[in-house]
């Protein structure tokens, strides 16, 4: 016998996926089982098996598997399969961009809707390396920053919300000495530069790890990967517009 | 047959693989259609909960392979086969099991002929 899957079309997620699983019990499972870095597709694979099961017995997925936490922490015991947690240069390189790129093309706008030169002062420049900081620290520690946000939503908030966002607020009030005057046109064209070098980064390396059914297509399709190397570009000009358009 | 009979956890801890084995042996199965065997086999009612991460550490040791056949007007069965190497392992099994239970019934029996002499 072959690990051949019965067809299906398309990519599904999980609700699609496991139509007869309680939402809560379902939602409970997929989070344990993506803190114990179990691939999409291991997943997708358990939660149909699970699904059919349910679908056939006439049980809830509660009277069937138990605590879902439970039952995740079985399922990633009985596969040796993990997401590879190391993170790539190429995404490293695509974040920073990514970051840098958001504040030079904000503030690039601000100033040339203004009429004045650009202006770095020691705040901005703390205030992008604190950015910087804590979007590293969300990216190298997801999974304990996933946790924490799942369990303790206030706290993580603050931690990787407010406490930072005001750090920045006041790092750029209190040090508004000028290290560096530019033209807003120099800093517009290096920040869409950068934001060009993150829509490439995430082209080339799209960060799929969809939970997928039997059959599904494990290809990401030409659209959604547009989509995802174009998120934060595209959130950015809509950012621009709207500044442009209160001026 | 005790088909109502509630086996104490930690026996069908040991023997679930063995007698999952064994049912596979009769040709591929999908785990709604085991946990009947098991059940009509006197096994009681034996959860998905313990018997999927069963058959994934199986399909892990190379023991068991698996195959998704279209379901009729709903989602598809996962069908468990074993592979050669599980099939060796299930007579194994099989033949272990059965010295071991003659292993425990040559001193357990003798509780069933004193409790009887003792009534």
């Amino acid at each position: 016998m072959n690990d051949t899957h019965a067809p299906r079309p398309g990519h599904m997620d999980d609700e699609r996926l496991a139509p007869h699983l309680e939402a809560a019990w379902r939602d409970e499972f997929v989070f344990e089982l993506r803190m114990l870095d179990v691939p999409g597709d291991v997943i997708g694979d358990a939660l149909v098996t699970a699904d059919t099961h349910v679908a056939e017995s006439g049980e809830t997925a509660q009277e069937a598997f138990g605590d879902p936490k439970i039952y995740a922490q079985e399922i990633a015991g009985s596969t040796s399969r993990r997401v590879d947690p190391r993170l790539s240069v190429r995404t490293v390189v695509g974040v920073v961009a990514g970051v840098a790129g958001t504040l030079g093309a904000i503030a690039s706008t601000l100033a040339w809707l203004d009429g004045t030169p650009v202006r770095l002062s020691v705040g901005m420049l703390s205030g992008l390396a604190l950015a910087l900081v804590v979007a590293g620290v969300l990216l190298v520690r997801s999974t304990w920053a996933l946790r924490l946000m799942k369990d303790r939503t206030v706290l993580a908030a603050l931690l990787f919300g407010a406490v930072p966002a005001a750090a920045v607020v006041g790092l750029i009030a209190i040090g508004r000495d000028p290290v560096l005057e530019g033209s807003p046109r120099l800093l517009g064209v290096l920040s869409v530069v950068l934001l060009a070098v993150n829509a490439l980064t995430f082209w080339l390396d799209p960060d799929d790890d969809r939970i997928l059914g039997p059959g599904d297509d494990r290809r990401l399709s030409r659209t959604a990967r547009l989509g995802a190397a174009l998120s934060t570009p595209g959130t950015v000009a809509v950012i621009c517009a709207f500044l442009w358009l209160v001026n | 047959m005790q088909s109502e009979q509630s086996w104490p956890s930690e026996w069908l801890r040991g023997v679930l693989e063995v007698c999952v084995s064994r049912i596979l042996l009769d040709g591929p199965s999908y785990g709604y259609a085991i946990t009947q065997a098991l059940a009509e086999a006197g096994l009681g009612d034996v959860k998905g909960g313990t018997l999927y991460p069963l058959l994934g550490r199986l399909e892990e040791a190379g023991r068991v392979e698996v195959e998704w056949r279209p379901g009729e007007g709903g989602p598809g069965r996962k069908y468990f086969a074993l592979t050669t190497a599980g099939r060796e392992h299930a007579q194994r099994l099989a033949a272990d099991w059965a010295e071991f239970t003659d292993t425990t019934r040559a001193l357990t029996d003798a509780a069933l002929t004193d409790s009887g002499r003792a009534s």
